[in-house]
């Protein structure tokens, strides 16, 4: 019988779904080379995802369910007030007073009308959801595929809204939130989730008849490049949509929502969705019944007319499409070639300044109206919905100028997630293309990146042109902030690549989706950026671009480390010492001073300076100590040496040296006395031990460690990938804003003489000697001076 | 101009290569013959520079492929099995960019791209985005890839796999005149009859091991058969199971 083979194919292909999701969730690692390689199957295994994926994913959905859930019962409390004169003077729309008078009186027309809204609302995004995120300009293959399966078109169709009806997490979700709230508030009790779960059904079979009609049906009726700029169109309206679920958080934005619960007229009670929320808000009364056969009928009428629709619009076949699209008609070819020559000769001219590689990425860009929205559209319909949710918003930005750089870098950098982060990812299977040229893969990964540094620049610079000329403020106020801006974006644009590529994603397998973990950890550094524009602390807002800069070289030497060996990663050869191995030591360093200041204070009972001191001398000592075993157990090349040939006149040559930089300290504290701006010194400096332990602290143990850390590792590391002139001038840097802010500037000067030493001698003890002569001499000075 | 020496790949304890040598003359129309899984790809991958060769190496004109990566790629162009290009792009738009990223100055790239457009009779179609090419149109677009440097080495995985009889017709007819034009060639396929045909030498590759090398002839006379080279091949490329071995030992 006809019906027995469609219900059990809809059970099948049902059940090949939801195997389908629960493969996507907890995909396990299959080792790659292991037992597969016995068959001679040497091919790249499935990527290894952490299983704890599927929890986070999990939580996170959890998070957002609870969170709508939150609003919606406050979108609904705000209506019950609406028409009610009992909740004046109550603040708190959450407030169980005002909960307890919406349990115990009906529904009223607003509360039916302004919920059915919101069930609409959410009708539209689970149908447009998933039709927007699978990005296709033809027939599902799975439909193709299925189609050839001996049942009927009609039995296919049916199956499949079906099935889609039954496998849609986004809807049942959706639904089953506002559902579940309507009821409650209409006293269902515990009778709610068993009302809801008797309404969701005929509301998934609408949806998914709506979303077959949409897939299936017009990609007959319109070609593939109209059918994605439709696409691209909708992902447009999703935004909104998103953006009126999240108003309804806060009370200034949900004005929005009541708005338009206002404005829903009264024939919409009868829509599926309102005799839904009809049923929810009285569920006792007997006409809920009969208001449920509606509900059927109407979701079933809709499904019939799908089918019949679809019957007709695939009554020529499934594919009917035998045109080549190319975006224009083939009649134009032949005149058209004309014109584009010339067009393009014009075009050229101009854009000389760009490579190969941002050229096409430009053309991609132009031309893909998906990718565009995304790199350009959805970061303004971000900001811009920000702007409607807090009406602040605009003042702000106007008169803060840390808070307008803030939102510029942040624009910018949700742009680099989005386009950047992905870079190697997107070439996908097309990799083997640029294998073949003569170029590295790393380089062409930068220039993509460059390029989507310029494109993302656009809104931070249209933001910052906006807010100086209509601002009360003078311009000048915000140059501080647009520097910064324009200095963190190309280094957030290197840290986005880095992360991009070191997310481990094999590129051959086409997968377009970047571990989310990545995602979240980039956009967690951003806020550190983010931080410091806020910040009104000058050296905080020197540091971190030096420190974020810093960052962003180490992660890049890691991802341009691994990238010739993309395809052969067993065959990776022993890391060498990096950048990012000094930082790490670095800020191991402090750590651990810190917690052995804190342990020292508990239990040893000296001084202050003592304290310091064997805290440091500790934290140093397990730093140095961590640091070898890890290179020794990963086999590092490139670690830096105590000794060398000709250890006393290298020793000489630092103590050279470290007179010179002596004499540079020397002039810099004189200056400072003359013009006073010294800071004042302690008087607990004035007892014997106390000025002994200043001189060991000094003399003795700083230079050790902090030569290994700064010279040792940062300038060893960076000096892989750089001359010696910047990675000098970097490794200083980074030595210079670990110091108080007093002392910048003649340790960055120490920094720039130990790094010319260590490059020279290519001995740790070297320039050891430099910095112990200049600590003796700079601290012996101020320590002589206290006396006059 | 190729020159193998000893290149052998494992990957753990599993041998995908075992040390290969064996040299081709420049202007050789070579074929590396084998089943599936023996190894082609793996090995072809080397020369390219994409897998890193776990012992020995393998030379194009006397630079390393693995060491001067770089330089190599400017001699070679290479054929992929599956060629799959960027969606978006036009057919011309793909071969003109693949011009200018071998260093071709603009201008050169377009004439060469519009001539290699016309020699592989792609010129009506350049105009429709490559995606939707078929799969003769997309190997032909990749041939002229690989083509528009004018290299002087040429590595093709699987040419004629998946072409219909005129395009594959067409293929080997371009290639002939490759060879005639003194570039060398370095096929890999499962296509016997194809092999016998065009190749001037061939290698016959069976799980990681060289089995046979030389000319039809050669081959014919070292394994001591007569026939074509499919039977070779099948004789050659014989999986015996070891129970049916010990009995033939045995009897």
């Amino acid at each position: 019988m006809a019906y027995h083979e469609a219900l059990r194919a809809t059970r099948v292909l049902a059940g090949l779904r939801l195997r389908r999701l629960h493969n996507i969730m907890t995909v396990t690692t299959l080792r790659r080379l292991s037992k597969g390689v016995a068959k001679g199957d040497h091919r790249q295994a499935t990527p290894a995802k952490a299983g704890i994926g599927w929890l986070v994913m999990l939580c996170v959905a959890a998070m957002m369910a609870s969170s709508f859930g939150n609003s919606t019962r406050a979108f609904l409390l705000t209506l019950y007030c609406q028409g009610n004169a009992a909740c004046s003077g109550i603040s708190s729309m959450l407030s169980p007073r005002i909960a307890a008078y919406a349990h115990m009186t009906p529904f009223s027309d607003g509360m039916t009308r302004g919920m059915t809204m919101l069930m609409s609302v959410m009708g539209l995004f689970a149908l447009l959801y998933p039709f927007v995120s699978s990005m296709r300009s033809g027939p599902d293959w799975g439909f193709e595929w299925i189609a050839t399966l001996p049942m009927t078109r009609t039995t296919l169709l049916c199956t499949r809204i079906a099935e889609r009806a039954l496998i849609n997490p986004t809807a049942w979700l959706a639904f089953g939130i506002t559902g579940g709230i309507t009821a409650w508030y209409a006293n269902a009790g515990w009778l709610t989730p068993l009302y809801t779960l008797l309404i969701i059904p005929p509301l998934l079979l609408l949806v998914a008849s709506l979303w077959t009609v949409l897939d299936l049906g017009l990609h007959v009726m319109l070609p593939p490049a109209a059918l994605r700029n439709f696409q691209a169109i909708l992902m447009l309206v999703v935004g909104p949509v998103v953006y009126l679920v999240m108003s309804l958080q806060s009370p200034t934005a949900r004005h929005y929502a009541l708005m338009l619960a206002g404005h829903t007229p009264q024939w919409a009670i009868w829509t599926p969705p309102g005799v839904a929320i009809q049923i929810l808000s009285a569920p006792f009364e007997l006409h809920a019944l009969s208001l449920y056969g509606i509900l059927l009928v109407e979701a079933g009428m809709v499904a019939l007319l799908s089918v019949l629709f679809l019957r007709f619009q695939l009554r020529a076949g499934i594919v009917t499409h035998g045109l080549r699209e190319s975006g224009r008609s083939a009649r134009h070819t032949r005149k058209s070639r004309e014109d584009e020559q010339t067009r393009e000769r014009t075009r050229n001219a101009g854009r000389v300044w760009l490579s190969p590689v941002k050229r096409r990425e430009l053309i991609l860009l132009l031309r893909d109206r998906r990718h565009l929205i995304q790199c350009l559209g959805l970061p303004l319909m971000m900001v811009f919905g920000q702007f409607l949710l807090n009406d602040h918003l605009g003042a702000t930005v106007m008169q803060n100028p840390a808070f307008t750089a803030s939102v510029a870098f942040f624009i910018g950098a949700y742009t680099f997630m989005q386009t950047v982060m992905p870079a190697l990812i997107t070439e996908g299977e097309r990799l083997w293309l640029l294998y073949t040229f003569p170029r590295s893969l790393a380089g062409v990964l930068l220039e993509k990146a460059q390029f989507y540094c310029g494109i993302a620049l656009i809104y931070p610079l249209l933001l910052f042109a906006g807010c100086m000329t209509l601002s009360h403020l003078a311009p000048w106020h915000f140059a501080v902030g647009a520097l910064l801006v324009l200095l963190g974006l190309p280094i957030y644009a290197v840290i986005a690549l880095s992360l991009g590529v070191l997310s481990g994603m094999p590129a051959e397998t086409g997968r377009r989706q970047l571990g989310i973990r990545y995602a979240y950890l980039f956009m967690a550094l951003a806020g550190f950026y983010i931080y410091a524009l806020a910040s009104h602390v000058w050296w905080q807002q020197i540091t971190t671009p030096i420190l974020c800069g810093a960052l962003a070289f180490a992660l890049w030497q890691k991802a341009s480390d691994r990238l010739p060996y993309l395809l052969d990663p067993t065959a990776t050869p022993p890391s060498q010492v990096s950048l990012a191995d000094g930082l790490i030591a670095a800020m191991l360093f402090f750590v651990l001073q810190f917690i052995a200041g804190y342990v020292l204070k508990q239990t040893v009972h000296v001084d202050a300076f003592t304290r310091v001191l064997l805290g440091y001398v500790c934290a140093g000592a397990v730093t140095y100590l961590l640091m070898r075993t890890a290179f020794w157990s990963l086999k590092t090349r490139g670690i830096p040496h105590v000794l060398g040939p000709q250890p006393i006149r290298a020793v000489a040559y630092g103590a050279a040296i470290g007179v010179l930089c002596g004499g540079v300290g020397l002039l810099y504290l004189w200056l400072t006395r003359r013009y006073g701006f010294a800071p004042a010194i302690p008087p607990t400096l004035l007892s014997p031990s106390a000025r002994l332990a200043l001189c060991a602290l000094t003399v003795c143990a700083a230079p050790v460690f902090e030569e290994f850390v700064f010279r040792g590792l940062i300038f060893g590391g960076m000096r892989r990938s750089l001359n010696v002139l910047l990675s000098a001038l970097g490794s200083a840097a980074l030595f210079a804003i670990v110091h108080p802010p007093f002392s910048m500037l003649p340790v960055f000067a120490l920094g720039l003489g130990t790094a010319w030493v260590y490059g020279r001698k290519k001995m740790l003890l070297a320039s050891m000697a430099t910095h112990a002569v200049y600590n003796a001499i700079v601290v012996g000075f101020q320590l002589a001076t206290l006396y006059t | 101009m190729i020159k193998f020496q000893g290149l052998s790949k494992q990957y753990g304890s599993f041998d995908a290569v075992h040390p290969l040598d064996l040299q081709i003359s420049s202007g050789e129309l070579f074929g590396f013959l084998g089943p599936n899984g023996a190894g082609k790809t793996t090995t072809i991958r080397m020369m390219m520079g994409l897998l890193v060769p776990s012992s020995g190496s393998v030379q194009i004109d006397g630079l390393d492929c693995h060491a001067d990566n770089t330089e190599v790629k400017r001699r070679i162009g290479y054929l992929p099995d599956n060629p799959i290009f960027y969606d978006y792009l036009r057919g011309h738009e793909i071969l003109q960019f693949v011009g200018e990223m071998h260093g071709l100055p603009r201008a050169e790239a377009k004439q060469r791209t519009q001539r290699l457009l016309k020699e592989f009779s792609l010129d009506d179609a350049s105009e429709e985005f490559a995606v939707n090419y078929s799969m003769g149109m997309k190997k032909k677009l990749a041939l002229a890839c690989a083509l528009i440097h004018e290299p002087r080495v040429l590595i093709l995985d699987e040419p004629i796999n998946g072409l219909d009889p005129r395009a594959a017709r067409e293929v080997n007819e371009r290639l002939l005149q490759c060879a005639a034009q003194g570039m060398t060639i370095f096929v890999s396929t499962h296509l016997l009859d194809m092999a016998e045909r065009l190749c001037s030498r061939v290698g016959i590759i069976h799980h990681g091991k060289l089995v046979a090398t030389g000319t039809l002839d050669q081959i014919r006379a070292a394994t001591a058969t007569n026939g074509s080279l499919e039977e070779i091949f099948l004789s050659l490329t014989n999986d015996v199971s070891p129970t049916s071995e010990s009995i033939s030992r045995v009897a």
